[in-house]
């Protein structure tokens, strides 16, 4: 038990001093391989279309950012094909609104959920947790199309609700904030708080909520991150796809899936231009697990 | 040590308050999801293609687990089937070890208090960032590195230095673009595990280390003896999470082939269930009742480890008390 | 921090009595419900029709987002027949045209307007042979006699099983084989397209060709760089229908497992995928003398069509607008357009009237202007640079010799497909398996080249386990 007692001092500092360095060589290896493809990504999108065909891969960048972003907002090239394909400031605000609010609907409601299954007991607990852990196990495609037909004889199709609002049932979500729940979240808080006259709801939201900070995030993250490159049931339930309604990623697979726009610079420009948001809201978020938020703050 | 878990609850008057908290998240599920849950059940046991409309009873099942003897089609829907659930196995257990590993190394270098490494933050914010790319891009962005032909990144580095003479046909190959997939998926998701993880530690009430440390436990023995058995439960989601997403495997297993047709070594179940259902003729049928076995199968293992776990957690207690 | 946890809970609480409205909106009527999300939703319902009226005067048309040829075509329809463009509806059912496959059918599950359809080639007798989604020409006043001009083969490829005619093509979409003219100059001596087009007349004497060319380059060079390519042209020479008396017939499909082999083992063919970078590099690095490319890939508008990327022109621009090829280009006459072996097309879009058709007028009128009336089709020609479905038209424009494609060394590449397009025959081929049955052959030739499965009989085997995958209650073997 006591064996770190046993080193001289130095040695033992000598040793974390070795390790720090090994796992920060490891750390660095790790970094380049996680942000070498991105690298790529970027680079592509300063070059032309005869560099990415004549040269392959290439680590330093080309010079023509400018002129691919000029190509991609230029009516007159493809019949304009470009420019009705991708609207970068509409794709922008139409993702972001549905990510936004998808995020913000499956991180608190799902919190809700696992609170109330955790904190109080009641009849149908066993029964809801159970269900909610088997409807997280369904394959999600062939559903997909039952929500379709369903949406369309409700005339729910070409509207972001469908796509929004199922964020509230999130399966995974909730197990995830039970599991957290279950591993560090103090119940006798909840008693402590009815002794001191809160009622539920305060409880839950001014008491409970802090604590659960750290899972918040990650999951708002996670929900963000997963919605706003959901290219999949927007483009479904989105049937007519009006240019107006357009997610970012309809966007960008309308302009890699045409044949006829095979300017690789341009493309490689649509995907990096579509992750930029993504990354300034993972970077605002992630200060949350980066300063590791500790729940003995908010207990103290 | 589990004085994270609760103990005594006093909940006589508060039931209420429980549905009411969970309302929210059933009626949702009600009015988005059980019209198509029950739709795709009813598609299971109806006919494919030009049938679509028949009653069929269990054929699709029959069908798709047994074959017929003498029917071509069903014995074709039966070899690809159990061809593409053991792919699907043999590429979720490559990834989940590698993610796990990898992921759990990361978490407890991050939290560690003693050895610290410099620039953490800059380490967490990073191993993250290959989740935020969509699938589709990862795939494009890796076939372009192992690409089959000459021009291939990978290809013309070797190439160029002499290493090989003729180039690889990676995504030809069974072995090496199992692994590549293993390895892409562990690339993409290792990132997200690790912050589950690290949340989990994070969450955990840091009087409880203060008190090992003052106690002289070493990084090595706090981590197994404290952190371990307090994240069990988030261990537990990691684990039945990864399942799921391992058995439903779709994006990269698609999306890594050139040419048009998806690698026969790489086709998994939900690529079955998508392929069947989005054909020129859909094979409405088969593909829902793929769905309901693949479902059953997730779901028997799932609950299965839930509660082998959540057991084990309830007699412990109950030996404790 | 604190102000930011304060933001979270009031949008929470916004969201949390968007979710109490909601409720309603689930039952029964949608819309209805007044906060930030649903604002979309509401607009968007009361904005289209959803019961259309018969006397609607919207020509709705149902396409997907790569077929931008349907804008050029609105405005040009409008500007011709003095229709409002806010009547002609264009509306987008998904990204490519096998997603405008489902798209469609999707969008046909609801009561929204839907007059005409535009069908890719590949799934046209996939549509044409379902009445649930789509209505003869008759029934708008059309019939194949109104079409004299058109090239036989869409004709044909528009005509049901039944005999019924319906669907029309504005273009035709024959394709040629591009190569490097430098290159074949240097290794077989080849000094313009008729000479070459002597070297690749039939398949023997591409073979012939091929094996002289690659001990000619030094090992280097491949006839051909894709399998693909050589798959577009060959799928087109059958004897039989792919689905004969509900039977599956390989026919001479058979025959392609062992030509495609050969090709790859003895580097008659690169072998590279099509649309990767690695296919256009091929060409322009001498790795392959040419491919075959059909006319929608011989465009140079700037998008980056298949011959520009061979030709490595990018699309920048001087002050006034004109394209400037970037400094690695190839020279202007370093690729020509040859016929080729056989008749062959690749792709094409063709205009189905939908079931709910109910513009049947303004409908007729669209498909009579651009399949059908030559002044309108010459004057689309030559603004569009697209091959359009009429022989006189197209005959016009190569005797006038105007046509001058850049990137071929300013070869009249019509003159070229229209020899192609003279050639196709599919008469009493076209089922509606055909879509199927190719995707499923071509996945079986390609798990052989791959060497997904062991030889040619077990390839074939692949592709009957297929095809009965994809075409159930065709009988297989």
């Amino acid at each position: 038990m006591a064996d770190a007692y046993n080193f001289s001092s130095s040695e033992y500092r000598r040793s974390i001093m070795i390790q720090s360095i090994i796992r920060l060589v490891v750390c660095i290896i790790i970094t380049i391989i996680c942000l070498f493809p991105i690298y790529i990504l970027i680079i592509n999108s300063t070059r032309t279309t005869s560099e990415i065909i004549d040269q392959g891969v290439s680590l330093l960048p080309g010079g023509s950012l400018i002129d691919n972003f000029k190509t991609l907002n230029d009516p007159n090239v493809a019949n304009g094909t470009y420019v009705r394909s991708f609207q970068l400031w509409v794709g922008y605000g139409n993702s972001l609104l549905i990510a936004v609010s998808s995020t913000i609907l499956t991180v608190f409601f799902s919190g809700m959920t696992a609170y109330g299954l955790t904190v109080y007991d009641f009849k149908l607990k066993g029964a809801s947790t159970t269900f909610i852990l088997a409807v997280m196990m369904i394959p999600t495609q062939v559903v997909s199309t039952g929500l379709l037909q369903f949406m369309v004889q409700i005339h729910l199709n070409d509207n972001y609700l469908p796509i929004i609002l199922p964020a509230v049932a999130a399966p995974q979500v909730v197990f995830y904030m039970l599991q957290y729940m279950k591993s560090s979240f103090p119940i006798d808080i909840v008693e402590a708080a009815r002794i001191d006259g809160c009622n539920e709801w305060r409880t839950f939201l001014q008491i409970s909520l802090p604590i659960l900070k750290p899972a918040f995030a990650v999951q708002a993250i996670f929900a963000f991150v997963s919605s706003w490159n959901n290219y999949y049931t927007p483009s479904m339930l989105l049937i007519s796809s009006k240019p107006e309604q357009r997610t970012m990623p309809m966007m960008v697979t309308y302009v890699l899936n045409n044949d006829k726009l095979t300017n690789f610079g341009v493309n490689y420009l649509v995907v990096a231009l579509s992750i930029i948001p993504v990354v300034i809201v993972y970077l605002c978020l992630s200060k949350f697990i980066v300063k590791g938020v500790a729940l003995g703050a908010v207990k103290g | 040590m589990q004085s994270a878990a609760p103990k005594t609850r006093k909940m006589i008057s508060y039931a209420k308050y429980g549905y009411i908290f969970i309302l929210p998240f059933f009626l949702v599920y009600a009015v988005f999801m059980i019209y198509p849950l029950i739709n795709t059940i009813l598609l299971s046991f109806k006919g494919n293609g030009p049938t679509a409309e028949q009653w069929v009873g269990f054929q699709n099942y029959q069908y798709i687990l047994f074959g017929e003897e003498g029917n071509r089609l069903a014995n074709a829907f039966m070899k690809s089937f159990w061809q593409d659930f053991l792919n699907t196995l043999i590429l979720w257990v490559g990834n989940f070890v590698v993610q796990i590993v990898l992921s759990l190394l990361l978490a407890v270098w991050f939290s560690d208090n003693r050895i610290k490494i410099k620039g953490t933050g800059f380490f967490k914010v990073v191993v993250y960032m290959p989740n935020i790319i969509t699938a589709a891009s990862v795939a494009s962005l890796f076939l372009m590195l192992f690409g089959n032909s000459k021009y291939g990144a990978i290809n013309s580095l070797l190439l160029n230095a002499g290493a090989i003479l003729e180039p690889v046909s990676f995504l030809n190959n069974q072995v090496i673009t199992r692994i590549l997939v293993m390895l892409i998926q562990s690339w993409m998701w290792f990132g997200n595990t690790m912050l589950l993880l690290l949340s989990g530690i994070y969450g955990i009430d840091p009087s409880i280390y203060e008190a090992a440390s003052i106690d002289g436990s070493s990084g090595m023995n706090t981590f197994f003896k404290i952190t371990m058995p307090i994240l069990k439960p988030i261990f537990i989601y990691v684990f039945i999470t990864s399942m799921i997403g391992g058995l439903q495997m779709f994006d990269i297993p698609y999306l890594l082939h050139e040419g048009n047709t998806t690698s026969m070594y790489l086709e998994t179940s939900a690529v079955f269930i998508y392929k069947n259902f989005h054909q020129a003729v859909p094979n409405y049928g088969i593909s829902a009742a793929a769905s309901v076995i693949l479902f059953i199968i997730t779901a028997v293992l799932g609950i299965f480890v839930y509660k082998f776990n959540t057991e084990g957690d309830n007699k412990k207690r109950k030996k404790s008390k | 921090m604190k102000k930011r946890l304060l933001a979270a809970l009031v949008a929470s609480a916004a969201v949390l009595s968007l979710a109490g409205c909601n409720d309603n909106s689930g039952a029964g009527t949608s819309g209805g419900s007044s906060s930030g999300a649903s604002e979309v939703s509401k607009v968007e319902e009361s904005a289209p029709a959803t019961d259309v009226k018969d006397d609607d005067d919207t020509l709705t048309i149902l396409t997907w987002e790569s077929n931008s040829d349907i804008q050029v075509q609105k405005k040009f329809f409008c500007e011709k027949t003095g229709i409002s463009e806010d009547k002609i509806k264009i509306v987008t059912v998904g990204a490519d045209g096998e997603a405008g496959r489902d798209g469609i059918k999707q969008y046909m599950l609801g009561s929204e307007d839907a007059d005409l359809f535009t069908m890719d080639a590949d799934w046209t007798p996939l549509y044409t042979n379902d009445d649930t989604l789509t209505l003869p020409y008759s029934e708008i006043g059309l019939t194949t006699a109104d079409f004299p001009d058109a090239y036989k083969y869409t004709i044909d490829l528009g005509t049901a099983e039944n005999g019924i005619f319906k669907a029309a093509s504005f273009q035709a979409t024959p394709g040629g084989f591009v190569y490097r003219a430098d290159l074949a100059k240097e290794y077989l001596g080849v000094n313009n397209p008729d000479e070459m087009q002597e070297k690749v007349k039939d398949w023997d004497t591409f073979k012939a060709t091929a094996e002289t060319l690659y001990s000619a380059s030094g090992n280097k060079t491949s006839l051909c760089s894709t399998a693909g390519g050589i798959w577009q042209v060959f799928q087109c020479f059958r004897n039989q229908p792919w689905v004969k008396d509900n039977k599956f017939q390989l026919d001479t499909a058979e025959q392609f497992y062992d030509l495609v082999t050969e090709y790859k083992n003895n580097h008659y063919c690169a072998a590279v995928p099509q649309w990767e970078a690695a296919w256009y590099a091929s060409i322009r690095d001498g790795s392959a003398l040419g491919d075959f490319v059909p006319t929608w890939g011989l465009t140079t508008a700037g998008g980056g069509s298949i011959l520009e990327n061979f030709n490595g022109a990018t699309a920048e621009k001087d002050e006034n607008g004109n394209l400037v090829p970037s400094a690695d280009v190839l020279a202007a006459d370093a690729l020509a357009i040859c016929p080729g072996p056989a008749g062959w097309y690749w792709g094409g879009t063709y205009y189905g009237v939908s079931s709910r058709c109910n513009t049947k007028a303004t409908a007729k009128k669209w498909i009579e202007l651009f399949c059908n009336d030559s002044a309108a089709m010459k004057e689309y020609a030559e603004k569009t640079g697209d091959f359009v479905n009429n022989k006189p038209v197209m005959n016009d424009i190569i005797n006038a010799g105007t046509n001058k494609n850049k990137y071929l060394g300013d070869q009249d590449h019509f003159k070229v497909l229209n020899e192609v397009a003279n050639k196709i025959d599919i008469t009493g081929k076209v089922t509606r398996y055909d879509s199927q049955c190719k995707g499923a052959f071509n996945d079986s030739v390609q798990s052989l080249l791959k060497g997904e499965v062991a030889d040619k009989a077990a390839a074939i085997e692949k592709c009957k386990d297929d095809v009965a995958k994809a075409c159930p209650g065709v009988v297989v073997e």
